[in-house]
């Protein structure tokens, strides 16, 4: 059966516009959440992990009137995904058949509560198509299949937070059934007001920089951005001389049906999506050496993510570093599987662990288990998992391995 | 090991008829949905296709159910419609071996209008509707209610995003993931969105005319379809009813802008072609916007002279997920062996094309294509043989 | 209106209406609307038709008319010059 593997790795994050600054980033161990300057908020929480200086054009490949258009979320996952394929060396006579599988699940909606506010307030006196054309999410598909020349199969994935991981899931899928060599795996999110403002109306946002698996963890912080990664045949990737920067072994996709936003109290779900992700790779659960967890920081999934990750490992867990990537990117939502695969494909490549930060104590319960402390460490890894749940009980992990 | 794929049950709640006899019966009476408003308040000369009655005590069983949105209930409506219609338990999608895929283009619009608005006039959101506003908010609920812990996905490819979920769920099947999926979408109509229409001018005047010479625009509509898919063997095992065989096919996508129609209905019938060898049915996306159908009545004229089209959003009204009602259309013509008729279709814009009207084709179907096609350049063909 | 602010009101609204990243007065009255020049597609004609209904109260009825209507930026400003003596 093929493997899958990864060739390419774009990122655009709040730690910078491309992957090298995002690693940078990482290895310092900085926090990338602050003010929030996107738009106006008028609740208790005024920080987000913002994408710093997104540039407003584009859009090389794309006609004029196109590039006009594109909301935020496009914009970024256009610059993440013109990384990867520059990065995997993908020219465009072999980027025709290349599929594109992203997850997403803000699309325009930036923009279109600009033309709402517009439209009801008679600054427009009616709607106008050319302002809610980029609503869909599905267009971030569209925007990066049409500017990079990618005319595989495409799909769009809108699970919530793991989104982006069923596009890295999908795309492992496509090349292990054998029909295809190329995919474009992605994820982006850009923040909106009704985001934002929905998930402080909940509660669920901690108004100081979001603190994963502390003691005194008071919610998620919000953040943005878009992760891309070429996976690619092996096969296919040796013989044109890629470089092979990680391998997706498999993955786990499974569903609490439970609760609309809570997780199930044990992690059923999560669960089983761990379990059938070590399954379809051929790992064991001895075999793995490093989590990088969903993280969010909120008092129930940090509680069910080291419940689930105790019951897999066992005792082994106090030496499974695991860390979470939320620390410093916030919560970038549909963007978060497809970025967090990124982290851990830097990872498994350099051995360089990432760390969780604003984490100075952690739930005491929890004092066997290395949460990797500020400022990460060198640690050489074989086998890594990636696991994001979202809204709804939707949970996938990602098993990915080192390429020697 | 690549495993055949049955259709054996089919959910429709639509504005046309709810049910899957229903709904097969109003198909081939060449009957349309298209007309004036009942539930939404637009102007009374307006064309909308809704679904009137929908209950949520029948099927939301679950304490959680109880804030189930409108979009949501349409998609679990039409899944336990599936699900009798294919001799199953409530519960047959549940445990690992049952997977999930769903579709919707807008989501739950109303109550994002009415966060929205809440949002702009007063700076907050409230927190009991923000929950139900993810786009995938009725893949939680039908998996909440079904007990669908398996593997599921939710889809969205604008106008194919049906037709993208079902092929979603026919890989899982044909990859010997599970041994019944779910698969299909919904979508909903608001007053909101039917002025959105209206003030940027893609709305006819009067009922859709698919294909017709004279169309000028799509008759927002909504509504929802299921279908249950299983391995074929296992169908054939357990004396199920199939309908089909559908075809698993991970589509393509042809250089068009971005947020527009291709223009190049060549390369759409090159992508077709294939897939239409056999083909006795064609049903098409067409839904009365002039620049869709004119596109999709080349390429199908290159690609399929002469095989009889019908476009069933002149019934069942357009919305992202019709193609998941077309799917259906397509199952039912290949089952029963007749060709539905295209209302508001009476003298096709291209003479290359056999677009059924008036009166139902009787005609065995050995095999259907429904072209799936999307702004954007997306391409979801969904075919479906006899089993 | 005198010519000279018609084709004015005109550029505003091309550029600022379909807000386009140029100023009015960087738009030369031979400019075809929809040619390589503004890098406009069919989304923006069909916001013009409707742009230019409302600010000039003059309606394009089809794409025959549309087609002389658009030819230029003058050719545009006399169109409406001409519709609004009807």
């Amino acid at each position: 059966m093929p493997v899958a593997a990864v060739t390419g790795l774009g990122a655009v994050t709040a730690l910078g516009p491309d992957v090298a600054s995002l690693a940078a980033g990482l290895a310092e161990g900085r926090c990338a959440i602050g003010p929030l300057t996107l738009f106006e908020h008028g609740g208790r929480c005024r920080i987000a992990a913002e994408v710093p200086d997104l540039p407003a054009s584009a859009s090389r490949g794309l006609p004029p009137a196109t590039a006009r258009r594109l909301s935020r979320s496009d914009r970024l996952a256009l610059a993440a995904a013109a990384e990867a394929c520059r990065h995997a060396g993908l020219e465009p006579p072999e980027r025709a058949g290349v599929a594109v599988y992203v997850g997403a699940s803000v699309g325009g909606m930036h923009e279109a509560e600009a033309a709402w506010r517009r439209r009801r307030t008679g600054a427009d006196h009616r709607w106008r198509l050319s302002r809610l054309v980029a609503t869909p999410v599905a267009v971030s598909a569209a925007v990066v299949s049409q500017a990079l020349g990618l005319f595989g199969p495409r799909a769009t994935f809108s699970t919530a937070c793991s989104s982006s991981a069923l596009a890295v899931a999908e795309a492992a899928a496509a090349i292990g059934r054998g029909r295809m060599r190329v995919a474009l795996a992605l994820g982006t999110d850009g923040l909106c007001r009704l985001t934002y403002a929905g998930f402080d109306a909940l509660q669920a946002l901690d108004p100081a920089p979001c603190r994963p698996f502390a003691a005194d963890r008071a919610g998620l912080s919000l953040g943005e951005g878009a992760g891309a990664l070429v996976v690619e045949d092996l096969e296919h990737a040796r013989a044109r001389g890629a470089r092979i920067l990680a391998l997706v072994l498999g993955a786990g996709i499974a569903a609490d049906a439970h609760h609309p936003t809570a997780p199930h109290p044990e992690g059923a779900g999560a669960l089983r999506a761990l379990r059938a992700a070590l399954d379809a790779a051929g790992v064991t659960p001895e075999a793995v050496d490093y989590v990088n967890a969903h993280g969010t920081g909120t008092r129930q999934n940090d509680a069910v993510e080291v419940g689930v990750l105790r019951t897999v490992l066992g005792t082994r867990l106090r030496r499974v570093p695991v860390s979470s990537t939320k620390s410093q990117l916030g919560h970038t939502l549909a963007a978060a599987g497809a970025i967090e695969a990124v982290v851990t494909v830097l990872a498994l490549e350099t051995g360089l662990l990432p760390p969780t930060v604003n984490l100075r104590t952690p739930e005491p319960a929890w004092g066997d288990v290395d949460f990797v402390p500020v400022p990460g460490r060198r640690q050489p890894l074989r086998i890594a998992l990636s696991s994001s749940y979202g809204f709804g009980g939707h949970d996938v992990t990602l098993v990915l391995a080192r390429a020697h | 090991m690549i495993v055949d794929v049955a259709v054996t049950g089919l959910g429709v709640v639509s504005a046309l008829a709810s049910g899957v006899a229903p709904f097969a019966e109003a198909l081939r009476a060449g009957r349309s949905a298209c007309g004036p408003p009942r539930r939404i308040e637009v102007p009374a000369g307006a064309h909308v296709a809704e679904v009137v009655a929908l209950e949520a005590r029948s099927v939301v069983r679950s304490a959680v159910g109880r804030r189930i949105d409108r979009t949501s209930l349409l998609a679990l409506a039409a899944a336990c419609l599936a699900l009798d219609d294919a001799g199953l338990p409530h519960d047959a999608a549940g445990g690992p071996r049952g997977g999930l895929a769903l579709s919707s283009a807008f989501g739950n619009l109303s109550e994002t209008e009415t966060f929205v608005e809440r949002l702009l006039a007063r700076g907050t959101g409230n927190p009991l509707v923000f929950p139900n506003l993810v786009l995938n908010a009725p893949l939680g609920y039908v998996s909440i209610e079904l007990g669908v812990t398996g593997p599921s996905a939710m889809l969205n490819e604008q106008e194919a995003s049906g037709e993208a979920a079902i092929q979603w769920g026919a890989q899982l099947v044909a990859d010997g993931v599970v041994d019944v999926c779910l698969a299909g979408g919904a979508d909903e109509v608001t007053a909101m969105l039917w002025r959105i229409h209206q003030e940027t001018r893609t709305l006819a005047a009067g009922p859709p005319r698919p294909l017709d010479a004279a169309a000028r625009g799509a008759c927002p509509g909504e509504g929802a379809a299921v279908l249950v898919l299983e391995p074929l063997a296992r169908a054939r095992a357990r004396g199920a009813r199939v309908y089909a065989r559908l075809v698993p096919d991970p589509g393509f996508a042809v250089a068009a802008p971005v947020h527009g129609w291709p223009r190049d209905a060549e390369r759409i019938a090159a992508g077709l072609r294939a897939r239409l060898a056999g083909v006795d049915a064609v049903v098409a996306s067409a839904s009365g916007a002039p620049a869709l159908d004119a596109l999709e009545a080349e390429a199908l004229a290159y690609a399929a002279p002469g095989v009889p089209v019908t476009a069933p959003r002149g019934a069942i009204g357009d919305f992202g997920t019709a193609g998941a009602l077309a799917v259906v259309v397509a199952a039912l013509a290949v089952a029963g062996g007749f060709v539905p008729p295209t209302p508001g279709c009476r003298t096709p814009r291209h003479p290359g094309l056999d677009v059924v009207r008036s009166t139902a084709r009787e005609r065995p179907v050995r095999a259907a294509l429904v072209t799936g096609l999307a702004r954007g350049g997306i391409v979801r063909p969904v075919r479906l043989e006899e089993a | 209106m005198n010519r000279a602010d018609l084709l004015a009101e005109v550029k505003s609204l091309l550029a600022t209406g379909l807000r386009l990243d140029r100023s009015p007065s960087d738009i030369p009255d031979d400019t075809p609307i929809f040619g390589e020049g503004l890098g406009l597609d069919s989304i923006d004609a069909l916001e013009l038709v409707v742009l230019v209904e409302e600010r000039f109260h003059v309606s394009i009825p089809d794409e025959e008319v549309g087609k002389r209507a658009f030819a230029s930026v003058s050719a545009l400003a006399d169109f409406i010059a001409t519709e609004r003596t009807r």
